[in-house]
């Protein structure tokens, strides 16, 4: 039988009037704020959807990737470097001497296509990697340590072809365009995420709440049960990897549009392990906790740090202590379990009167 | 040139293994997977270097201090947040990556940013044909191998080393036989994190240690227990020989980051077809 949407028996009622609150008050944000807190949020944005593709990844099929910041890597790479190529060649290069760029790079200047190929770029390395590993039962911890390394030796890429991707200062004054070729105003972008990141929650909860999203369930929960059900376990995995990676990518276009910049703290192990901690904070496997946590962990992120830059690691370790051991199921979680159970309970006692 | 490399290779090799015994243990024998690893290489360092360069001491007691120091720690991490995590991955990497963010900053704030600077206690280097190698190589390569011997022989010949392999193997049984596993395990952890520190403080006066270099060692001794086979210590052995070898080799040849890709891609493909990695034990 099919639930209602709103109605006080389902516990995803409750996940869309926060989803809803939330949106609301994102869009209204702008009202508030001056420039500079605007930016953050901005930022804050593209963290979101970055964790949108973690969510579906890891919170509905249980794959644990610690390096997903590769493929939010690729995209805002490729779009920046393809971007910066607008004035000639750009100055991180001319100051090292390169005064030709690669044949590549004038394809990518085209801002379509650099676009396109941001999109593809990650969803052709996700495909790769998800069925080199995948079609043999590579234990989920091992998954968890090769995308860990792989999120080391890509930022170690990155770093060490310094003449084509900006080396350690990466690339700035990526220009605030999308697709086509017209700059646009920062107050106008934040908007323009907001609608990419209402679009990605649509399609998000659209594939989760399908029949595809509860086979993704059914995976993490027993995947050789599911095997002996007649279903392709690999093809569902690969095919969770490349949607979520593509996300991850479009994540990282918005980043470096909005930024302006892209450097490898962006995509290396330590912007991998800082979405897993979103997550694990807001609450895994509800589309919801991922808004809520990356929400939480920015801003906390962004005040704490300009007040007790010293002890902003501490205060962060901390947290996450207290979270895996205080409220395993992040916020959104235990908020959800609280109230559907206190539901069932009461539903429970006037049964029994 | 090659036989520098290879020599070169031997002593990163070496350093390898002793980095990754500790990940041997503690990811073989409880199958945690530690992320704070690199950060506790990195407290073995510093504390030879307090004892070295602040409190002007031998080496001795440097190595010795610095396997007491983080074998304590260790004991303090597996009984306030380990040992309520088994069995739960995921949220044994999350604590533990929280535990190496948590020592970055406090060593940071004890000792500042920079990078320390230790001299090795030993000088001097020895004509092998055309290369030359220092003294202090040999000496790394001596205590690898001395630390590989000795926890070979504490697992297998002791009555403590029959008890760890006893709860790794069966955790009830062991538990039912009146070994005290709780006790066991904090050991076992304790253990890893010694060696672990004790492979820092041998290797502070050849690499550049500061605060945050902790990462740069932990895709390696992943790389090397994984590929050698967890379960084994053997495999530890191989494993460290293996990338130790390829990193000096390529990296010599062509460039380190480079090699560092190939060996990881590598290393990739081997999982991808031996998931247990190069050396099998079997278990009945």
């Amino acid at each position: 039988m099919k639930q209602k949407l709103f109605s006080k028996d389902n516990p995803m009622s409750m996940m869309f009037i926060i989803d809803i609150l939330l949106f609301v008050f994102l869009a209204i944000f702008p009202l508030f704020v001056n420039e500079f807190r605007l930016q953050i949020m901005a930022k804050c944005l593209c963290y979101i959807v970055f964790a949108y593709s973690l969510d579906l990844l890891w919170g509905y099929v249980g794959l644990m990737s610690m390096g997903h910041a590769v493929f939010f890597g690729i995209g805002a790479y490729i779009v920046a470097i393809g971007y910066s190529m607008e004035g000639g060649i750009p100055s991180y290069m001319t100051s090292l001497g390169v005064m030709k760029a690669p044949g590549i790079y004038y394809v990518l200047a085209h801002k379509p296509i650099a676009f396109f190929a941001a999109l593809i770029g990650c969803g052709v390395v996700a495909s790769i990697l998800g069925a080199f590993l995948f079609t043999k039962k590579v234990n989920s911890v091992f998954f968890s340590l090769i995308t860990f390394a792989l999120a080391r030796v890509f930022e170690l890429l990155i770093i060490n072809q310094q003449k084509y991707t900006g080396g350690a200062n990466g690339i700035t004054q990526v220009p605030s365009k999308l697709l086509v070729d017209v700059e646009i105003p920062d107050n106008i972008y934040y908007f323009v995420l907001l609608g990419i990141v209402v679009l990605v929650y649509v399609f998000c909860r659209y594939l989760t709440n399908s029949r595809y999203g509860l086979i993704l369930e059914a995976v993490r929960e027993n995947e050789d049960r599911l095997n002996f059900f007649g279903y392709n376990v690999v093809r569902f995995k690969v095919v969770v990897f490349i949607i979520s990676a593509v996300i991850a990518g479009l994540a990282g276009i918005m980043f470096a549009t909005s930024q302006s910049f892209i450097g490898p703290s962006n995509v290396g192990i330590s912007a991998s392990t800082a979405v897993l901690v979103w997550l694990a904070l807001g609450g895994r496997g509800n589309i919801t906790g991922a808004t809520v946590g990356t929400l939480v962990v920015c801003w906390a992120e962004s005040l704490f740090s300009e007040q007790l830059t010293d002890y902003w690691n501490i205060i962060y370790g901390i947290m996450v202590l207290l979270v895996v051991f205080f409220i395993p199921k992040g916020i959104v979680g235990t908020l959800r379990e609280a109230v559907y159970n206190k539901r069932t309970e009461a539903r429970h006692n006037l049964e029994l009167e | 040139m090659l036989l520098t490399f290879i020599i070169n290779g031997l002593m990163t090799a070496a350093s390898l293994l002793m980095l990754s015994m500790g990940m041997a243990i503690i990811f073989g024998i409880m199958n945690v997977v530690n992320l704070a690893h690199g950060e506790l290489i990195i407290i073995g360092a510093y504390v030879s270097y307090t004892m070295i360069g602040i409190l002007q001491l031998p080496f001795g007691i440097a190595l010795l201090s610095s396997f007491v120091v983080t074998g304590i720690i260790g004991a303090i991490i597996e009984k306030l947040v380990v040992k309520k995590l088994y069995g739960k991955t995921a949220e044994t990497l999350l604590v533990t990556y929280a535990l190496s963010m948590i020592f970055q900053q406090v060593i940071k704030l004890l000792y500042g940013a920079g990078y320390i600077h230790l001299s090795s206690p030993v000088s001097g280097a020895v004509k092998i044909g055309k290369a030359i190698m220092p003294v202090y190589y040999i000496c790394i390569i001596a205590v690898a191998a001395i630390m590989f011997l000795v926890t070979l022989i504490l697992f297998h010949k002791t009555r403590l080393g029959m008890q760890i392999r006893a709860v790794s193997q069966n955790r009830t049984m062991a538990g039912c036989l009146g070994v005290n596993v709780k006790k066991i395990d904090t050991l076992t952890f304790a253990y890893g994190a010694g060696l672990t520190g004790l492979a820092g403080c041998m290797i502070a006066p050849i690499n550049s240690i500061s605060p945050f270099v902790g990462s740069n060692y932990i895709v390696d001794t992943f790389m090397t227990v994984v590929l050698g086979g967890v379960d084994s210590l053997f495999g530890s052995v191989l494993g460290s020989v293996i990338i130790g070898e390829s990193n000096a080799v390529i990296g010599g040849y062509i460039d380190t980051v480079f090699a560092e890709m190939i060996v990881v891609f590598a290393v990739v493909v081997i999982i991808r077809f031996k998931p247990k990695g190069l050396i099998v034990r079997e278990r009945r």
